[in-house]
């Protein structure tokens, strides 16, 4: 019984098989396909249409399936606000790209290389104890002053984040970890002492952390504005506070 | 309500509803919103507070609408002029016949391009924060005058100077009939370099369409 059912199912599929390869047999050779413009196209679905199309498709670029890396490269100024060390006025130089960031596809993740170059001075009053008379007791008084001028330049390699809110506009965040290094010079002048000057070359490193917004110009100028930003410096003594306005150029 | 008026009351809020869903509404014609007017200038006047002394305040804003951020929120750029001016005098009496007389004066001008938010939260009221970095220059000057019996001795001094300022404002307008909203603006204006300090400043603002 079983095996009556077994030889009619290999009776069918054998059928089967010898109809494909007539099937295969009398069909034409790829090569001898039409063009593909002559092949009918089914049907539409229904409920819609077809509609013609003047726009002729492009062939897709080679670096299409690349990941893109167009590069930004801003430059700012700003004042440069060392914590109760003097200002001065700030250059920074910004070079980034974007960077893919799956898990957060409303957010734009961009690596960025900050360069920043001040010269921030400062000038205070050295106060020492005066004896003015062997009769009363010394008393506290200016002595002298002292000039402070230092060159202090970081590089920072930084992440940010980009949050469009609208077309052209956007919020962003970042921090970075980068090295600082500073040229310093104290000139002080004292009474009773002179004149005296002190040099040093500190490096160190440097935290920075940012926010602000930008809004596109075009397609490839950019407005920068960053009204918060902090370079918190380990080792060297000129940390400070940085806003910068300026404009960044797609490369 | 019966069955047949709510039924009536159900279509009509679909009706009213249709058209909403159907297609939005143009930007300019949106209840409460400011995005499609091109210019305005602002005419600002009130107070500002410098290291413990207030003087006037007066300030110029030209700003215009660049991108619609929400259905009532729009993000603008504005520029101001400003001008703020500290003075005071005072005279000490050391003793009959002798006086010292100390008159000072500070002006500060201020250029500051800055990015607005403005929020309508009604067709009459909005909102706006400003957010901007720009330049200042000070400039004042010091007189002292001593008077004696035997004469009167003056003296003075002037300086001027070059900074930045970052500025932290916001405020609100009510719009009195179209083209003319009237409005307050406070603001936090942080000044570097040589005009070093943090003026507090509170404005009436007067803002017409261009």
């Amino acid at each position: 019984m079983i095996a009556s059912r077994h030889h009619a199912r290999a009776a069918r599929l054998g059928g089967a098989a010898l109809a494909l390869a007539a099937a295969l047999a009398a069909s034409p050779r790829a090569d001898a396909l039409p063009p593909a413009g002559g092949v009918p196209l089914p049907p539409p679905p229904s409920g819609t249409r077809r509609v013609r199309s003047d726009v002729p498709l492009q062939p897709p670029s080679p670096s299409a399936s690349l990941p893109s890396r167009e590069g930004w490269l801003a430059i700012a100024a700003g004042p440069y606000e060392a914590f109760e060390r003097g200002s001065s006025a700030a250059i920074v130089l910004d070079y980034g790209f974007a960077a893919a960031s799956p898990r957060f596809p409303r957010v734009e993740l961009e690596w960025h290389l900050v360069v920043i170059g001040t010269r921030p001075a400062d000038d205070s009053t050295i106060n020492g104890t005066v004896l003015t008379s062997p009769y009363t007791p010394p008393a506290a008084a200016a002595v002298g002053i002292a000039e402070e001028r230092a060159w202090v330049i970081e590089a920072v390699p930084s992440a940010r984040l980009r949050l469009p809110l609208a077309q052209g506009f956007a919020l962003f965040a970042e921090g970075g970890v980068g090295l600082c290094q500073t040229y310093e010079r104290r000139v002080e002048d004292q009474v009773f002492v002179g004149r005296t000057v002190k040099t040093k070359h500190v490096t160190g490193g440097v935290l920075r952390l940012g926010a602000g917004m930008s809004y596109d110009l075009g397609d490839s100028v950019r407005v920068v504005f960053h009204p918060l930003a902090l370079s918190i410096e380990l080792g060297p003594a000129w940390s400070g506070f940085a806003p910068t306005l300026g404009l960044a150029f797609r490369l | 309500m019966s069955l047949p008026l709510r039924s009536a009351f159900a279509a009509a809020l679909v009706l009213l509803s249709l058209p909403a869903a159907a297609q939005p509404a143009p930007v300019a014609a949106a209840p409460g919103r400011l995005f499609g007017e091109t210019w305005r200038g602002t005419l600002l006047v009130g107070l500002s507070h410098l290291s413990d002394q207030d003087g006037l305040a007066a300030r110029v804003d030209l700003d215009t609408d660049l991108v619609p951020l929400a259905p009532r929120a729009v993000i603008g750029a504005v520029l101001s002029l400003g001008f703020s001016r500290w003075s005071s005098s005072s005279t000490t009496i050391l003793m009959p016949g002798y006086s010292t007389e100390l008159a000072s004066a500070a002006n500060l001008v201020d250029l500051v391009p800055a990015f607005r938010v403005t929020i309508a939260t009604a067709r009459p009221l909005s909102f706006h924060a400003d957010s901007g970095l720009g330049l200042s220059y000070s400039f004042g000057s010091a007189t002292t005058r001593t008077v004696t019996p035997t004469g009167t001795v003056s003296a003075s001094a002037s300086a001027s100077g070059l900074g930045a300022v970052l500025r932290f404002a916001g405020g609100g307008a009510y719009e009195v009939k179209p083209g003319l909203k009237l409005g307050a603006d406070l603001g936090l204006d942080i000044h570097f370099g040589e005009t070093r300090g943090t003026a507090v400043t509170v404005l009436a603002t007067a803002a017409y369409r261009l």
